[in-house]
């Protein structure tokens, strides 16, 4: 079918747009990455921790927030904008949306600057950016989704590249996520709660969290790849039908994949093991793409040896097949009952950001500032010592990850004989054995910071050398009409899509339909199959057809694309979000917090306590010995945010309370080494002197009542009473053991909350069991905290 | 019904239903990739160098 007019039309693409993503992409990924050193000496040297605002729970969400929004974000704009426009062989459709989309970003990625350090936080990782940032967020996306999908609609090409396929799941993908995952009550303009406690929050902070690795690092890099790879080596990508097995496969697979952050957990089993096999499917699409990008190579592979362009696409893809290796290893319970918390993770992360974003981001950069200037290449050289240099500084630092995570995880799971007391009853012990990896981490890092310094000055001079040029270009105008014609009726209505539906919802049927009905359902979907399979043979040309047609409309495609990435989401986090209410709890129930203990909580979230401490005992036998009975889903229902943490460079707090006396948390704050010998925590000697903010105190209260929290009725002036009163009865204490604070203090607030930890209300049914005769014995072990936990508890 | 979706394991189904899907999505465009026309294929892998 032709398509193409005789019209030809002069364009010239924006290319301004994607010098200054480009430029922004370099620099606040150098300071996101010297953010990195820093709180990887902090680690090493706790006296780094100069200021509150420098200290580590602090600046560790602007690392991380900076190397994936600033850094991979704006190099992703940069890639984005750049093939697009060649793609479509259309400008964009709106030089103001690309300004605002510019523009916009930075002052968002400004603001997260200059709040985190602050402490203006959400307490979840990488959503910690507060409230208005996250609606600033949302808009500037939509701006970028409009600008991109109104060039699609304009475009002179009618077929829509393989590229265009994985931006357009990335923007679709990323904006349900992020809206989801940041549904919150706002108290002030600075403090939010999120909208699900528990549990629940887990899971939908997870499904973000893991999507935004697959959606925001993985499938724009992806595109990226399948554009810029064959253009570096001149030549078309290996193969496009493993493209589309890769494209489809991995939409539709990596949206599951989310609970295997929580394996272990309190986490309903059956969510554990979707999230496990979903992530060890992925292997096959992942290594797929990865085959597909290294083989591209064929018939050029002496470019390797003489284009760093081609030596840093090729590492990167390299990366690509490693970390996608790892995740799914990682994802398999008994292997992440020892990575989880440790810095195993850590590396794997870094395989990935440094690896794989990193190394692409350098390959486009490099080959794009000489045509984005009119000129060649400063210095070879140079780049090639950027990419050695690079190389070196990742594996030290992935290899000494690997080796203290599997060191400490091994020495914290590691018990007797019998199972019935730890090797390593202290935590610092494990702590001290992997500081040494720790120092490695420092310096490949430090090395890999010094490349991206290098690439920085050879791209300025490269620059300087010629002047910025906007491409042009003659092409075949489209004729009108021709493409995305494809309506409702004949997208949705068609047999394709009707067979695959009708399949699942009945498929559906099974798993969710009571006894008896479940297997009508099955029974009707295998015969659903069964009709597919039939019409198919019969007429497979108007099934490829519609495929075909799909490919040369956007619109059809986008919202078939949201659909593939909407169902798994949905079916995970529905039932779990529905239920998960205290009446529907058949074990323990946290106890509410008092004002004061909500107060601490929010200095706890405030000062990035989450980013070392976990609150969740695993359902693991070390976990149990080490920090007392396993955590369960009721214990933390009305947490919002839930804080289970994801690393553990300190021990769990799950059941802190009452462990300690106040003094110990007293002393612990004001200078840790004085508890905990050997201890890499900062001191928080400000919470000394600040005092809590009792102004807004009733307005969180009354947000934690909306979200379904049962507090008594208060008035405003009953909620800073009650405060003040539980302050007092602190500091009385403390006066017992000679020390002094004031009860409006902040540190009287953690204590407050700290102390609350791990505390619940015991149903009837697990107060009968535990007198009934031959119900759960006690344990008094030895290194175990909690007394009271039974012995049937592992 | 809460209990089945918070409390019980459900460990019997989930590894079939998980390899169920992504054996449907496979399948699914493996035969699609396949009956993909050559020259179509061409046109497509050819559209970066399309300059």
């Amino acid at each position: 079918m032709n398509t193409l007019s005789t019209q030809k039309q002069l364009i010239t693409f924006d290319d301004k747009v994607v010098r200054q993503f480009m430029w922004a992409s370099i620099i606040w990924g150098i300071v996101g990455m010297l953010v990195g050193v820093l709180i990887a000496s902090q680690l090493n040297f706790h006296q780094l921790n100069v200021t509150p605002w420098l200290s580590f729970g602090r600046l560790r969400p602007l690392h991380t927030n900076a190397v994936i929004f600033a850094f991979v974000g704006n190099m992703m704009f940069a890639g984005i904008y750049y093939s697009t426009q060649r793609l479509c062989k259309a400008r964009m459709a709106s030089d103001l949306l690309s300004k605002i989309h510019f523009w916009g970003w930075q002052a968002i990625i400004l603001s997260a600057a200059i709040t985190l350090p602050l402490g203006f936080t959400r307490g979840q990782e990488y959503a910690e950016l507060i409230w208005p940032i996250n609606i600033a967020v949302a808009l500037i996306w939509v701006v970028f989704a409009v600008n991109f999908f109104w060039t699609l609609a304009k475009r002179n090409e009618p077929s829509l590249y393989v590229a265009l396929w994985f931006y357009i799941a990335t923007i679709i993908t990323v904006a349900m996520l992020y809206i989801d995952n940041h549904l919150s009550i706002p108290t002030s303009w600075t403090h939010s709660y999120t909208l699900f406690s528990g549990v629940q929050n887990a899971l939908v902070q997870w499904w973000y969290g893991h999507n935004a690795v697959a959606f925001f690092l993985t499938t724009p890099i992806l595109g990226i790849m399948y554009y810029f790879l064959p253009k570096a080596v001149e030549r078309p990508v290996y193969s496009y039908r493993l493209s589309i097995v890769h494209f489809w496969s991995l939409v539709f697979i990596y949206i599951w994949a989310g609970p295997h952050h929580l394996l272990n957990t309190s986490l309903p089993k059956w969510l554990q093991m979707l999230g496990m096999f979903f992530s060890l499917m992925l292997w096959a699409p992942s290594w797929g793409g990865m085959l597909n990008g290294l083989l591209t190579l064929r018939g050029a592979w002496d470019k390797l040896r003489t284009d760093p362009v081609v030596k840093f696409f090729i590492a990167g893809v390299t990366f690509y097949g490693m970390s996608t290796f790892e995740g799914p290893l990682l994802s398999i319970r008994a292997v992440n009952a020892l990575s989880h918390y440790s810095d195993w993770t850590i590396g794997h992360v870094h395989a990935g950001a440094l690896g794989w974003n990193g190394m692409m981001a350098a390959g486009m950069f490099y080959w794009l500032t000489p045509r984005l200037y009119g000129t060649k290449l400063h210095s070879v050289p140079m780049a090639n010592f950027h990419f050695w240099i690079s190389i070196f500084g990742i594996l030290l630092y992935v290899a000494s990850m690997w080796v203290s995570g599997i060191m400490q995880g091994l020495m914290l799971n590691s018990t007797n004989a019998a199972g019935t007391a730890l090797t390593y009853p202290n935590f610092i012990e494990t702590l001290t054995a992997i500081r040494p990896m720790m120092g490695f981490r420092i310096i490949g890092g430090s090395m890999y910071l010094v490349g991206m310094g290098l690439m920085l000055y050879n791209l300025v001079v490269t620059a300087r050398s010629g002047k910025a040029v906007n491409e042009s270009r003659e092409v075949n105008v489209i004729q009108r009409g021709s493409v995305d014609n494809m309506g409702v009726k004949t997208t949705f209505l068609g047999d394709p899509v009707t067979y695959f539906f009708g399949g699942l919802f009945l498929f559906m049927g099974w798993i969710f339909l009571p006894k008896g009905a479940d297997i009508t359902a099955l029974f009707c979907a295998l015969g659903f199959i069964f009709l597919a399979v039939k019409k198919f043979a019969a007429s497979h040309h108007s099934w490829s057809q519609w495929y075909e047609r799909l490919l040369e409309n956007w619109l059809p495609f986008s919202l078939l694309t949201f659909i593939a990435v909407a169902l798994g989401g949905l079916i995970q986090i529905i039932p779990t979000v529905m239920v998960n209410r205290a009446k529907n709890m058949e074990d323990r129930i946290q106890q509410v917090y008092t004002p004061l203990e909500l107060t601490g909580r929010d200095i706890y979230v405030s000062e990035g306590c989450y980013n070392c401490h976990s609150q969740m005992i695993r359902t693991m036998l070390p976990d149990v010995l080490r920090y007392g009975d396993y955590s369960r889903m009721g214990e933390s229902i009305y947490d919002h945010p839930f804080q289970w943490g994801s690393k553990r460079t300190g021990p769990d707090l799950a059941r802190e309370g009452g462990k300690y006396p106040h003094s110990w948390h007293y002393n612990h704050m004001m200078d840790p080494r004085s508890t905990s010998v050997g201890s890499n925590m900062p001191t928080f000697s400000h919470l000394f002197t600040e005092k809590f903010d009792q102004k807004t105190l009733p307005k969180k209260i009354a947000a934690m009542v909306q979200l379904g929290v049962p507090y008594p009725p208060m008035t405003d002036v009953e909620i800073k009473e009650d405060a003040i009163k539980q302050g007092i009865s602190i500091v009385e204490t403390l006066k017992a053991d000679k020390l002094v604070a004031s009860p409006d203090t902040k540190i009287v607030a953690l204590i407050a909350y700290l102390q609350k930890l791990g505390k619940y209300d015991t149903p009837e049914v697990e107060e009968k069991l535990k007198n009934a005769p031959g119900g759960p014995k006690l344990i008094p072990g030895p290194g175990n905290p909690d007394k009271q936990r039974p012995a049937e508890s592992e | 019904m809460f209990r089945s979706v918070i409390y019980e394991t459900w460990l019997d189904w989930v590894p079939y239903v998980a390899f169920g899907i992504t054996a449907a999505v496979f399948i699914t465009f493996v035969i699609r990739a396949i009956a993909l026309k050559k020259e179509s294929m061409d046109h497509m892998a050819r559209l970066p160098l399309d300059d």
